[in-house]
């Protein structure tokens, strides 16, 4: 995915919430947002690997 | 065309086929000159069988055999269950041939000599359509190749090989030999270093507060530099509530649970238990005595997280808890603290510090406040006599800081371990102009201290209770001010006190005798400061005018001391109110001179005579 189509906060949070469903707990923002950013690095880094 | 037309054959065959051949050129003497006419062997065997009364097979066969004669004029083509044999006007039929050679769309698109083109423009038409619709405009390569659009594809040189006669054909030969005995190399091809161009991907992504990060760099590395940010900007994301929805609890995340955590019930049983046990609640405690929630369960953490969520949606309850101790209040409980302060006017009192007088950092650092975990400082006069104390920014070094963005209060516990009680403290923070505080330590000041002695708050390893100590000395009695609560005003009484005191500040009717004569003005007066101070000088000062022409002198200590009876004020703030009215005057760097303005007669009367002997 092309970084120009992210929009932070929106692009991903699907996968975001299955994430912390699956971890069965509350989880701190600061562990939530490293989980987000992977998710991120992923969409954008995918098309370089696919390439 | 028959007429010219010479048949082959023998006389019946020449004779059948001049007779095809004009049934077929009937049949199609409408058509073009040099149009195909096509007639099956089936139908020509039907007719002439009729027309001659012969046997149809044989006729057949007659035909076939006759027209074969004639293949000149008369085309041959085997179907899959019949023969088709085509013939034309103008007599052997030969397929058109179109001569496309001097076209004039060729001529319109690529002429022999074309206007020069700078512009690939000035040939499509500018004319606007009816409809505005995109079309596809044509541009011959021809016009393409003049405006340098497309590359001129060179023509490929002719290859001519020149054919070579060798003179001595026992050389050629010998050569031949030589090459057949010597090794055969196969030249290796030199493959062109592959180049794969790849797209440049564009990894960077834009925050919404416009901060751009490059995703290539690791998690890390991002958390470490924009770590904050990044958390902030999620955190207001999932606040927008966009689905999928995840909520939020202090810094805790989790996807919202649908329906019916907790129904009206589950909430009065707990608003019950808050008020029967009179003060703010763990919410653990609220799992383990209400829902008898055992840490044990698997799903601890997260029904923990969804009383915490649940609760916060309800009017009825508040949260006044910290990160580590998340505690409820609801409505209706006692309050903490002494009923004569209220939480506006507080505020307003309090705001100096906001204002940016709070020099409470002067003589040490947040920083070294927050290592060492302990505060001390020394009792005001309202300070003690109301048990709160000012959140200036060396107590904000030591105090909890709010969970929730919307959070006013957080409620704390103060033990005394040399008295083995304790009490609940409320701490308010402060909001845009008004300054925060804390209460709720009145009965512990008036039990164990006088104003001027040194305390010392300190932390404890949970992050809502803290420790409040004072060193203690033998038993001391003197004539100390107190508020006389029947007569509302301020009077000295003997007081016998075992703690350590700033001598400065020990409000001793030695030391200062005339601020009996202090007014108690109502909560609401005492938040103007220049008002207080006129009052607080007038009181304190020496007089060193006339009955006509007052005027006082006095230190800023003194003032301080003073105007701290009255309202809590650093001494950043006593000096800017000096400076900030006139009747204020410097004498030195620590004396001041006030002279108040003219007294009207009805001020004549209350005044009471501080020029005769003001001192018992």
């Amino acid at each position: 995915m092309d970084g120009k189509n992210v929009t932070y906060g929106e692009t991903g949070m699907e996968r975001l919430a299955q994430v912390l469903r699956s971890s069965g707990q509350p989880q701190d923002i600061t562990w939530l947002t490293e989980r987000y950013l992977e998710i991120l690095r992923e969409l954008v880094l995918a098309e370089e690997q696919n390439s | 065309m028959s007429n010219t037309t010479t048949f082959q054959g023998n006389p019946a065959q020449r004779a059948l086929a001049e007779q095809v051949y004009q049934v077929m050129t009937t049949q199609g003497r409408l058509f073009a000159s040099d149009a195909p006419i096509r007639q099956t062997l089936t139908n020509l065997a039907d007719f002439f069988a009729v027309q001659n009364k012969t046997d149809r097979e044989t006729i057949a066969r007659d035909i076939d055999a006759a027209l074969r004669e004639n293949n000149g004029l008369f085309a041959r083509e085997e179907r899959e269950d019949d023969i088709l044999y085509i013939t034309s006007r103008v007599g052997a039929y030969k397929p058109r041939v179109e001569d496309t050679l001097h076209m004039f769309r060729r001529r319109l698109h690529e002429p022999e000599h074309p206007l020069p083109v700078d512009d690939i423009s000035v040939v499509v038409t500018t004319t606007r359509p009816a409809l505005t619709t995109v079309e596809p405009v044509f541009i011959s390569d021809y016009w393409q190749q003049q405006a340098g659009g497309t590359p001129v594809v060179p023509a490929l040189p002719t290859i001519t090989a020149a054919v070579v006669v060798p003179d001595d054909v026992e050389t050629v030969v010998e050569a031949i030999e030589v090459a057949e005995e010597a090794p055969i190399i196969a030249p290796v091809p030199v493959a062109a270093p592959a180049v794969v161009e790849r797209p440049m991907l564009n990894t960077v992504i834009t925050l919404p507060n416009g901060l751009q990060i490059d995703l290539r760099r690791s998690v890390d590395e991002l958390m470490a530099q924009y770590g904050a940010t990044l958390a902030t900007q999620l955190r207001s994301s999932i606040e927008r509530a966009i689905p999928p929805r995840l909520v939020v609890f202090g810094n805790q995340v989790f996807p919202e649970v649908g329906g019916g955590g907790f129904g009206k019930n589950d909430l009065r049983r707990i608003r019950d238990y808050l008020l029967e046990a009179g003060e703010p609640l763990l919410d653990v405690q609220i799992m383990q005595d209400i829902f008898r929630y055992s840490q044990n369960r698997p799903d601890y953490e997260s029904f923990r997280f969804e009383l915490n969520y649940r609760l916060s949606r309800e009017k009825d309850f508040e949260f006044v808890g910290v990160e580590g101790a998340r505690l409820w209040t609801t409505k209706g409980m006692p309050p903490i603290g002494t009923k004569r302060l209220k939480a506006s006017e507080m505020g307003q009192v309090m705001g100096y510090i906001e204002e940016g007088f709070d020099d409470s950092l002067v003589s040490q650092t947040a920083d070294t406040i927050r290592k060492s975990g302990s505060l001390s400082l020394i009792l005001s006069f309202f300070e003690w006599e109301y048990g709160a104390l000012p959140f200036t920014r060396a107590m904000a070094a030591l105090m909890p800081t709010s969970l929730l963005p919307d959070q006013r209060t957080t409620v704390l516990r103060f033990e005394a371990p040399q008295h083995y009680t304790s009490a609940l403290v409320e701490l308010r923070y402060p909001t845009g102009n008004r300054g925060g505080w804390l209460q709720g330590l009145d009965g512990f000041f008036r039990d164990y201290l006088i104003p001027g002695a040194m305390i010392t708050i300190s932390r404890t390893d949970n992050q809502h209770i803290f420790t409040i100590t004072y060193e203690e000395q033998p038993e001391v009695a003197d004539r100390l001010l107190v508020v006389d609560e029947k007569k509302n005003k301020l009077a000295f009484e003997n007081v016998s006190y075992y703690c350590v005191v700033d001598t400065d500040m020990l409000l001793s009717q030695a030391q200062y005798g005339r601020l009996r004569n202090l007014k108690l003005f109502p909560m609401g007066e005492r938040r103007k400061g220049d008002a207080m101070l006129e009052h607080a000088f007038e009181t304190i000062g020496d007089p060193i005018g006339t009955r006509s022409e007052p005027r006082y002198r006095t230190t800023i200590e003194k003032l301080l001391v003073a105007l701290n009876v009255l309202r809590p004020a650093s001494k950043d703030y006593l000096v800017h109110l000096l400076k900030e009215n006139e009747l204020f005057v410097p004498e030195t760097a620590t004396t001041w001179t006030y002279t108040p303005p003219p007294a009207t007669d009805e001020d004549d009367e209350d005044e009471e005579d501080i020029y005769d002997d003001d001192e018992e």
